[in-house]
């Protein structure tokens, strides 16, 4: 079958919806279509807010991220569970899309754009960025719109360009950073006013958003190391395969030799990498560049002229089998992380027995859920960094956790106000504790100041019985 | 008629298997390493399928691992006893070196008479021989397929028909071990050193190569696909507990490496590698340096455990002394000392007689001497007859494999550590259980891994530097059920916890 422009573009856009549809499917017929992550529900929860208050949140500790608005725009019309769906995944093929539409600008084939977009389509970030309610898929989409405007010619479509990049900044320090980095080879190309103006107007803007980037952070959750954090394959939920990288790194040392050529694709990459070490979701934005060195390092492999046909086609083979595994094991991780039926059944029966009030002591990872499904307050969720007493708030936890002293736990507990407790089995399988009867599985069996709640398939809520209830 | 040489190897052969068979031959058991292969061969045999998910092991646990010479061997026991198989096959296999370094030597040195001797000399590497002449070990095979592929390599250049015994034996390799990493390794190794000096890079060399290595990067990571989940990168060091990551992954010294390896090939490959670096070009010799130093580096790391890197240091050293024997008899031929060739050749036999088979005897003697003996596996049939089928056995870290394979109960303990998220933690419960004074100390660990029994061998009295358990006295909570050589007590009590 030969490639033409329109049947590569429409193979492309039907295998993204065919893999990012995966995840969808199997929440929809296995988990009753709850939302994947914990991520999602901060959003949700904020956006709903701002549906609510009609206005921007104005609490202290809240961290302001366009995404929010973006959300809340759109769950104002469709709902916001629906719109926590339909966002990512919608401006992840949208974002597939564009960049197809800026490998043609560089004069790419149309067979290394197949391979391009292909090997994008499967890697694990790129999957995130688009079924999971995240802050990146905005700026995402509107840095790849940027580009694109930015290669046409005509001054409608830089003046576009500069309002999608405009827009792109406000995400972050990050979406700065790599916009002003891509405009400096545009700069060196065309030497034109034009181009100087317009870095300077990003750089104006840039500047106006400081005060939203830089917020005061506590660092207190230990950070996983970088290749776990960063290769989906060692566990990473937002990371790229090992097979990726190992394409994309014969890609690049097949580009090297054209450096000045690829200038576009080799600064943006440098900066990336360096961001990499501080921010981590860097890796998507990572996902596009890689993806361009390893469907470029996949063609040349296929078009290579081999001595021996057969190891030609069993090493294609090997790497097409070593893409799609990556693939398949994310896909099968994503869909079935919590939270689940039953996580969502306990925090639905915890917002009908408790009251607005009271507050639910949890792992700070179970506190999105909390927040969302219970509504109900928490001492701790994955924002505490931004909390000013965070080192102090994580400290007592972790003393309520694995204190032995019930005296003390108690004095904890009435620090906080603490009325519930919600525990499930990941807490009880290592993530908080290792042992039966460690630490507060232990005084629960205090029955003057625990009272057991609710037990149901590993999920056990208590109740504070002396607490400020 | 057979030619000389082929004689000659047979009777290499015959010599360095009898030697094997009659260390191996000297004891019913074998060492405790063995175990693991031995119980996988029997599920083989028995199901079809390979001991993923055990009971035992660690009181129920995750094994990963390339099963394909468990297969070899649970196959070969469909005609006779597992136990002749496990004594058999793996010196056969280990044998069958000599002939694999008989014929890269061949290619290397051109000459007959250095391919036979390095090849009588890589039939008594000590390391190599007592490593694997009772333990079962999967190095048996993997070590001369590993050989053999570089053979297969180096006449692809002249022969094309060699590719499909390539590909096949770079599957079943692939398949079998995760050592397999170490021959990629290397092979990227001398693809380096060809483009440093200049040499053309053959194509189709290159391709096997590129083929090689995401072949066996792709099965290693399905294999292990988990661990790396569990412990990320750190599934190098297999999840060995800090205390022994040391023991496993010690660092290199020039005294092991006379030891273990051999005065001669160490030194000959020394000066072998020193000449082909800044002296003369030879492809061939560029591929063994390329193993050579691909093993160096990860034992310099710390990458590979030092027997691992030994084994196939000592090998390839074997291989690099063939080309030191025949440039220096040729060099001899040139001088007036040519007539005291013989010399030079009874000198240099000589000294593998010192230094590497007497270094060999001893050190595969110490091996057979160090094998379960009959006591121990007596009180282990006593503890398989006696005990219920769920209760957990404590024993020492080195004989956790045999409460599995031979009492077939439970341990608490044994080396294989990957994807056992508290092996530090049970290492060391298991030191105090062993060497604490106080029952009150120990009461609540046994309780903790629902310990019933306590094996008290020669073996863990050594290791835990003890004479008894120093509890003992206790009688209502500590039974002495089995008084021998070695002891076996029950453990009788709970302790409630307020």
């Amino acid at each position: 079958m030969k490639l033409t422009e329109k049947n590569t573009l429409a193979y492309v856009m039907l295998a993204a919806v065919i893999v990012l549809l995966i995840p969808f499917l199997v929440r929809f017929l296995f988990y009753n279509n709850i939302i994947i992550g914990d991520e999602p529900y901060y959003h949700a929860t904020i956006a709903r807010q701002i549906i609510e208050q009609k206005s921007l949140i104005q609490d202290s500790n809240y961290i302001f991220n366009p995404y929010h608005l973006v959300l809340a725009s759109a769950g104002y019309f469709i709902g916001i569970e629906l719109a926590s769906k339909l966002i990512p995944f919608l401006l992840g093929l949208l974002s597939a899309f564009i960049f197809y539409l800026i490998i043609k600008e560089f004069k790419m084939s149309i067979e290394e754009r197949l391979f391009v977009l292909l090997i994008l389509i499967v890697s694990p970030a790129f999957i995130y960025l688009s079924v999971i309610s995240n802050t990146n898929s905005v700026p995402v989409f509107l840095t790849l719109l940027g580009i694109y405007f930015l290669l046409k010619k005509k001054i409608i479509f830089t003046v576009l360009s500069l309002i999608s990049f405009a827009a792109a900044v406000s995400f972050g320090i990050f979406n700065a950073l790599l916009v002003v980095v891509l405009l400096f080879p545009y700069l060196i190309k065309e030497k034109s006013k034009k181009a100087i103006i317009f870095l300077f107007i990003i750089i104006i803007i840039s500047a106006a958003f400081m005060p939203v980037y830089f917020q005061e952070k506590t660092e207190v959750i230990q950070k996983e190391g970088i290749l776990q954090s960063s290769i989906s394959d060692f566990g990473a939920l937002v990371g790229i395969g090992v097979f990726n990288i190992l394409l994309a790194f014969i890609g690049f040392s097949l580009m090297w030799k054209k450096k000045k050529e690829h200038m576009f694709i080799f600064l943006p990459l440098l900066i990336m990498l360096i961001s990499l070490f501080y921010l981590r979701v860097v890796i998507i934005y990572l996902s596009f560049v890689l993806a361009v060195f390893a469907g470029y390092a996949f063609t040349k492999i296929k078009n290579m002229d081999w001595e021996i046909k057969i190891i030609k086609n069993l090493t294609i083979l090997l790497i097409i089998c070593g893409l799609i595994f990556s693939t398949v094991s994310y896909l099968n991780r994503i869909s079935n992380i919590q939270p689940d039926k039953e996580v969502i059944k306990s925090l639905d029966w915890l917002k009908h027995y408790s009251e607005p009030d009271e507050i639910v002591f949890s792992h700070y990872s179970k506190g999105f859920w909390i927040i969302n499904v219970a509504e109900r307050p928490v001492v701790t969720d994955k924002m505490l960094e931004y909390f000013p007493n965070a080192k102090e708030r994580f400290n007592d936890s972790l003393e309520i956790f694995y204190s032995r002293n019930l005296k003390n736990t108690k004095l904890l507990i009435d620090k906080y106000n603490i009325t519930y407790i919600w525990i499930d089995n990941e807490m009880k399988q290592g993530l908080v504790w290792e042992k039966e009867q460690q630490g507060l599985l232990f005084l629960f069996r205090n029955n003057e100041t625990f009272k057991n709640i609710y037990n149901n398939q590993g999920i056990e809520i208590w109740e504070v019985k002396n607490g400020y209830n | 008629m057979l030619k000389k040489e082929y004689m000659w190897l047979a009777l290499m052969f015959v010599l360095v298997l009898g030697t094997r068979l009659y260390f191996v031959f000297q004891t019913p058991y074998f060492s405790e390493d063995a175990y693991f292969n031995i119980r996988q061969a029997e599920h083989i045999r028995e199901t079809g399928l390979p001991l993923f998910k055990d009971d035992l092991s660690y009181s129920g646990r995750n094994f990963l691992f390339q099963p394909f010479f468990q297969y070899i061997l649970a196959f070969f026991n469909l005609f006779m006893p597992l136990s002749l198989v496990c004594k058999l096959l793996p010196n056969i296999f280990a044998s069958c070196l000599i002939f694999i370094v008989y014929l890269i030597a061949k290619e290397i040195t051109k000459s007959k008479g250095a391919a036979l001797l390095s090849s009588f000399i890589s039939g008594f590497i000590p390391i190599f021989f007592a490593e694997t002449v009772n333990s079962v070990s999967v190095f048996s095979l993997v070590i001369p397929l590993m050989f053999f592929l570089i053979y297969l390599l180096i006449k692809i250049n002249n022969d094309k028909k060699y590719i499909g015994y390539f590909i096949v034996s770079i599957f079943v390799l692939a398949l079998m071990h995760s050592s397999a990493i170490l021959l990629i390794i290397g092979l990227l190794l001398y693809l380096l050193l060809i483009r440093l000096e200049h040499l053309k890079q053959r194509r189709a060399e290159l391709e096997l190569i590129v083929f090689s290595t995401i072949l066996v990067l792709w099965l290693n990571f399905i294999t292990y696909k988990n661990a790396f989940l569990v412990h990320g990168q750190f599934v190098i060091w297999q999840n060995i507990p800090k205390e022994l990551l040391g023991h496993y992954f010690s660092q290199l010294s020039i005294l092991n490496a006379l030891f273990y390896i051999g005065i001669i090939p160490l030194v000959s490959g020394i000066y072998l590698i020193y000449k082909y670096i800044f002296k003369k070009k030879n492809r061939k010799i560029y591929l063994l340096m390329g193993f050579a130093l691909s093993g160096l580096f990860l034992l310099w790391f710390k990458l590979i455990p030092l027997k691992t890197g030994l084994i196939f240091f000592g090998i390839i050293f074997v291989l690099l002394f063939s080309k030191f024997y025949s440039d220096s008899l040729l060099f001899i031929n040139k001088t007036r000392f040519s007539r005291y060739k013989i010399v030079f050749v009874a000198l240099i036999f000589l000294v593998f007689i010192f230094n590497s088979i007497i270094p060999t005897i001893s050190y595969t003697s110490k091996i057979i001497r160090e094998t379960p003996s009959k006591h121990e596996i007596d009180a282990l049939l006593w503890l398989k007859n006696n005990s219920n089928e769920k209760d957990v056995i404590l024993a020492s870290l080195d004989e956790g494999c045999l409460v599995n394979a031979v009492a077939e109960r439970k341990n608490v303990i044994d080396k294989n550590f990957l994807l056992i998220k508290d092996a530090e933690q049970r290492l060391e419960d298991v030191r105090k259980i062993y060497t604490t004074h106080y029952e009150t100390e120990a009461i609540p660990l046994l309780n903790k891994y629902n310990i019933k029994y306590i094996i008290l061998s020669k073996k863990s009295m050594e290791d835990y530097n003890i004479v008894d358990l120093n509890y003992r006295t206790d009688e209502k909570c500590f039974e002495l059920v089995y008084d021998k050589e070695v002891k076996i007590y029950k453990s009788l009590c709970k302790m409630e916890e307020k």
